[in-house]
């Protein structure tokens, strides 16, 4: 046990040295490498700070990032319903899995350009339908495979178990194929919601007239580079500070009794 | 003499294989009844009818009225994301009030000292732990049946002495009547009432044994059980009809091609 704390610790503080290392060597080899551009095609990261206040000063930054952020939420969690109800039916029912599984199929493996085409014509730009309807359509497929693979591979000895001592359908719902859905839906939870923060800027740099991707689009056409590189910057820290400070820790500690000391 | 279990003309097969063919037996009320065969022997087959979790194709099992049966399966099956108590508290809300329940749960881990682990996860228990906790999860529904499918065949020499006693404790004390599938001559000849012992093809009852006897007077050093004991291993051999590893030149031509002569 002790043994244990004192190797998790020093494992922990090698990552943290490797990893303050790597982000000095990208800074640095950056600062280097601005010297020698022109700062349209690479900025220096004093400029890219300075257009990262300006955006922040000017308001500009909240407002954006608010638009995306909530496309992004409610695209994604349409498509976390829709997909869980539907690899629920799916698994049940043998009419559906064969009429559905095959769209699901090619739903995915349409690339998301033409969705985002099809969405722009159908939807127009300038509205949140189209962003929305891209996220969705995207997430759609990796939530649903996830959790239709965990249904498959719940433990029937679990359920039998549970169904010799008298247990009702819903207590086994609810006590036996809901937690053995959550490894699967939290990796779900966590691959679909990169795909539908891409997805977001995506659909706004092209079809849209506000949010983060707008935004970028307009730092682009105006030859805006530093302006360009703030916003990469506030994509990546807003998409890690998802992964690690909640879908991460919300993993641990949904899972704790995975722990093996 | 009661009968709590009668199976009567009992009929199961997979595809074209006849597990069990046409077989009638009976547990009595009060008695602890084994049957015994080698693997393969359509005994975990028998376990599955009697505990209603398939159905046979042809014939009636019969239960007395009113009786409440609970389970021990070959490995524990244990929900993972349940504590040892919770485990417990599982089966045991189906059956009794929750003050019942507590007084017999700690009592019974208290007896097998694990008391200190009600609050583990079953990760973090050996595996003959785990089997303990899946006999006292049965034990705790305080049950009138209990149908025991190789209970202590994961668990090590010693537990497996312990865990006998419980059960023949619990046997006495409660007026338990008990159906026991073990492959284990010796276990069967020390637990049981009456023994079948089942053959190689669609569990035939090749023979059928009755003890008189208290467990608790039991010996393996007795004559009397002793060639019950020698009686069941014979009838195991002819079974199995395995000629392979005899000196009957056959087998030593094969050895010579082995060795390449």
């Amino acid at each position: 046990m002790k043994i244990s704390i004192i190797k998790s610790i020093k494992n922990n503080s090698k990552s943290i040295i490797l990893s303050t290392t790597a982000f000095w060597v990208v800074l640095l080899s950056w600062i280097i490498a601005a010297g020698n551009f022109n700062p349209l095609i690479l900025p220096s990261p004093a400029q890219v700070f300075s257009a990262l206040v300006e955006l922040f000063e000017s308001g500009k930054l909240q407002h954006h990032l608010f638009i995306t952020l909530r496309r992004t939420f409610i695209g994604y969690f349409s498509a976390v319903i829709v997909g869980f109800l539907l690899a629920l039916v799916l698994s049940k029912s043998f009419i559906f899995r064969k009429i559905l599984r095959p769209v699901i199929t090619v739903i995915q493996s349409t690339p998301p350009i033409i969705w985002l085409v099809l969405a722009v014509i159908w939807f127009g730009i300038s509205d949140d339908f189209t962003p929305i309807f891209l996220i969705f359509v995207v997430s759609l497929p990796v939530i649903f495979i996830n959790i239709f693979e965990g249904i498959k591979s719940i433990d029937i000895e679990l359920i039998e178990m549970a169904r010799v001592y008298n247990s009702s359908k819903k207590k086994i719902f609810f006590e036996i194929y809901l937690p053995s859905l959550i490894p699967y839906f939290l990796s779900a939870l966590s691959i679909a919601f990169a795909f539908a923060w891409k997805s977001t800027i995506f659909a706004e740099y092209l079809g849209s007239a506000s949010g983060v991707g707008f935004a970028l689009s307009v730092a682009n056409n105006n030859l805006e580079t530093a302006e360009l590189f703030a916003w990469a910057i506030i994509l990546v820290l807003f998409m890690l500070i998802v992964e690690y400070v909640i879908l991460q820790p919300l993993q641990t500690r949904v899972m704790r009794w995975r722990e093996n000391e | 003499m009661n009968k709590a279990i009668e199976f009567k003309n009992i009929k199961k097969s997979y595809g074209n294989l006849t597990v069990v063919d046409n077989r009638s037996f009976e547990v009595n009320e009060g008695e602890i009844t084994c049957l015994l065969g080698p693997s393969g022997s359509g005994k975990t087959t028998i376990y599955k009818l009697a505990a209603g979790l398939i159905r046979p194709e042809q014939g009636e099992i019969n239960y007395k009225k009113g009786l409440r049966s609970a389970y021990v399966f070959q490995s524990p099956r244990l929900l993972p994301w349940k504590t040892v108590e919770e485990n417990i508290i599982f089966a045991q809300e189906n059956y009794l009030n929750k003050d019942k329940a507590k007084k017999i749960r700690d009592e019974l881990l208290e007896l097998n000292g694990l008391g200190d682990f009600k609050d583990s996860y079953p990760a973090q228990l050996s595996g003959g732990m785990k089997q303990r906790v899946e006999i006292i999860r049965a034990l705790a529904i305080w049950p009138d049946l209990l149908l025991l499918d190789e209970p202590f065949k994961s668990v090590d020499t010693q537990l497996k002495l312990n865990l006998r006693k419980m059960l023949l404790r619990f046997y006495e004390e409660m007026n338990l009547t008990v159906l026991l599938i073990t492959h284990d001559p010796e276990e069967a000849v020390l637990l049981a009432d009456k023994i079948y012992i089942l053959g190689d093809k669609g569990a035939n009852i090749k023979k059928e044994f009755s003890i008189n006897q208290k467990q608790e007077k039991r010996k393996l050093s007795d004559n009397k059980l002793y060639d019950i004991v020698q009686e069941i291993i014979s009838i195991f051999m002819e079974i199995v009809d395995d000629y392979r590893w005899e000196k009957d030149g056959r087998t030593e031509k094969i050895f010579d091609k082995m060795k390449g002569r």
